[in-house]
């Protein structure tokens, strides 16, 4: 598979396509290059959500991120999961198709969350065969997320960007770098950003989220509940620099803005990406 | 020798569950141990929030009626007991009304248990296929011979739940322009549509419910009607099915 040539992510700048915001985006299509949904929002087989969306697809790219597939969960992979993002992506032709490097499964029961994968050799050859396994029943290559951590382990043996370059070689996926997250783990870890965007070769990376995170006493941590922060705008710069003007996502998951909040965190990294200059 | 992937996520996973168990994943955790621990329970407290939002999200009116305190017990209690098995948290709840059914032992609370059933029924309806509904031109079209002898397509959305209770009325009480039922021990039937995207529910009469389960187990028109009389000698099958077909409950025949 030649996944350079399938990374099809819309150009520009998109936001994710939120309940609150339906009845504007069904009024009008508001200043946006793309949107993207969580897979998981529209695994139904009928009603609203699917309706809102086949329409809101007419006129902009969608782009699918899962958060429930649990890649990295040693559990055998979810096979119902998988069809039922393959009917999905049928149905709505996206630009993009994406996960996290992350796990939610065990023996007894799924724990519905992002939770941190060891980065060790045999959780890579583990993360391999399931990429493989489920770009083969899409028929497309995906893109994996790098996440937020609170904890790291003992047995890592790669930086979490090395470790995802290393998968993308292996599997022809792309990487989905989220800028907000390295940041996170700047903080809570130690691990310096720009470092981890130099790990990453520029050509697998399919897209950029940015996302705001709060400062806690114990962590920083990744709610997407407020404005991208300043740090966060000059790693993204640097990433432009870095990888050229990727489609960008700005994410805003809990206490979610009037729409024209969003607009304007995306009218900011579209102003970015054209001081950029193009790819 | 580096432990398993399997080892690592088993003693993380315990963790999550039980902060007692969670000696075993600081063994593996390379954070130091005072910081670990305090955001493990981050991630502790995140997945006890996603379970009890995916439970709150389906159980609106469980949750208006119980109370934040109560309905956290119960959301911890029926995780506890029935864990989610789906990375697609539309999923996850499924079996609550048989749970609360065997947990609230308090006789006043009897109807949670149905109240549950309807509220999953609906949860469902949401995400349940469109249908291809036939006009009321097209029905009036059909000549009476040939419809009391079909056998009718039901929209995927509905479903018709039976109670001891008026949860119809508790259920509407909790929307808007509904009103607190007179008496919670009154026998309803209770119907799930989603004429268009928004499904709702609305009271039928015994014999209604009795012909409509027919319909949704094969029988035809005319075979469900009888199966109404047997409840109700008056029962006025043509009227019942115009609101059906108007509720577009049922959508054409097969």
């Amino acid at each position: 598979m030649n996944v350079h040539a399938s990374f099809t992510a819309a150009p520009g700048v998109g936001i994710g396509l939120r309940h609150a915001h339906y009845a504007e985006f069904l009024d009008d299509v508001p200043h946006v290059d793309w949107v993207e949904v969580h897979s998981e929002n529209y695994f139904g087989d009928g009603g609203y959500d699917l309706h809102v969306l086949e329409t809101v697809r007419r006129d902009l790219p969608v782009s699918l991120h899962g958060v429930g597939l649990g890649l990295g969960s040693s559990t055998p992979l979810d096979t119902a999961h998988v069809s039922k993002l393959q009917r999905l992506a049928d149905r709505i032709c996206p630009s993009v198709v994406s996960e996290h490097l992350a796990w939610n499964a065990s023996p007894s029961g799924h724990l519905n969350d992002l939770l941190p994968v060891p980065l060790t050799r045999q959780a890579l050859d583990h993360l391999c065969a399931r990429v493989d396994a489920v770009q083969t029943a899409l028929a497309r290559p995906i893109l994996i997320e790098n996440v937020s951590t609170y904890v790291r382990f003992k047995a890592d043996e790669y930086s979490e960007t090395a470790f995802l370059a290393e998968l993308a070689r292996r599997t022809d996926c792309g990487v989905l770098l989220d800028i907000n997250n390295l940041y996170v783990n700047q903080c809570n870890h130690g691990e310096d950003a720009i470092r981890a965007m130099n790990d990453l070769p520029p050509h697998v990376i399919g897209e950029i989220h940015l996302a705001g995170h709060s400062v806690t006493d114990v962590a920083v941590i990744d709610d997407h509940g407020s404005r991208v922060a300043e740090e966060v705008w000059d790693l993204y710069a640097y990433a432009l620099a870095r990888f050229g003007r990727c489609p960008t996502l700005i994410e805003w998951d809990t206490n979610v803005p009037p729409l024209a909040d969003l607009l304007s965190e995306a009218d900011h990294a579209r102003a970015l990406q054209t001081a950029a200059g193009t790819r | 020798m580096k432990p398993e992937l399997t080892d690592i996520e088993h003693a993380f996973s315990a963790a999550i569950r039980d902060p007692q168990t969670e000696y075993a994943l600081l063994e593996h955790i390379s954070t130091p141990q005072d910081a670990a621990s305090r955001r493990l329970a981050i991630y502790r407290g995140t997945v006890q929030a996603h379970w009890r939002a995916a439970l709150a999200n389906a159980y609106p009116v469980m949750l208006a009626l119980t109370g934040d305190a109560y309905f956290s017990t119960l959301a911890h209690a029926y995780t506890h007991d029935r864990p989610p098995r789906s990375g697609d948290q539309n999923a996850f709840g499924g079996h609550l009304a048989e749970f609360i059914g065997a947990w609230e032992t308090d006789s006043r609370y009897g109807y949670f248990s149905d109240i549950a059933r309807l509220e999953w029924a609906v949860h469902t309806a949401w995400y349940a296929a469109d249908a291809k509904v036939l006009s009321v031109e097209t029905w009036q079209q059909i000549d009476s011979e040939t419809l009391l002898a079909s056998r009718l397509a039901i929209h995927p959305a509905c479903d018709a739940i039976h109670s001891r209770h008026a949860i119809c009325d508790i259920w509407r009480a909790h929307h808007p322009g509904g009103a607190d039922p007179h008496n919670i021990d009154t026998p309803s039937w209770a119907l799930v549509v989603r004429p268009e995207w928004r499904p709702f529910v609305i009271n039928q009469s015994h014999a209604a419910h009795e012909a409509f389960t027919a319909l949704k187990r094969g029988c035809t028109l005319n075979e469900a009607i009888d199966v109404a009389l047997d409840v109700d000698t008056h029962f006025d099958y043509a009227a019942q099915l115009r609101h059906w077909i108007m509720l577009r409950a049922v959508t054409g025949v097969t």
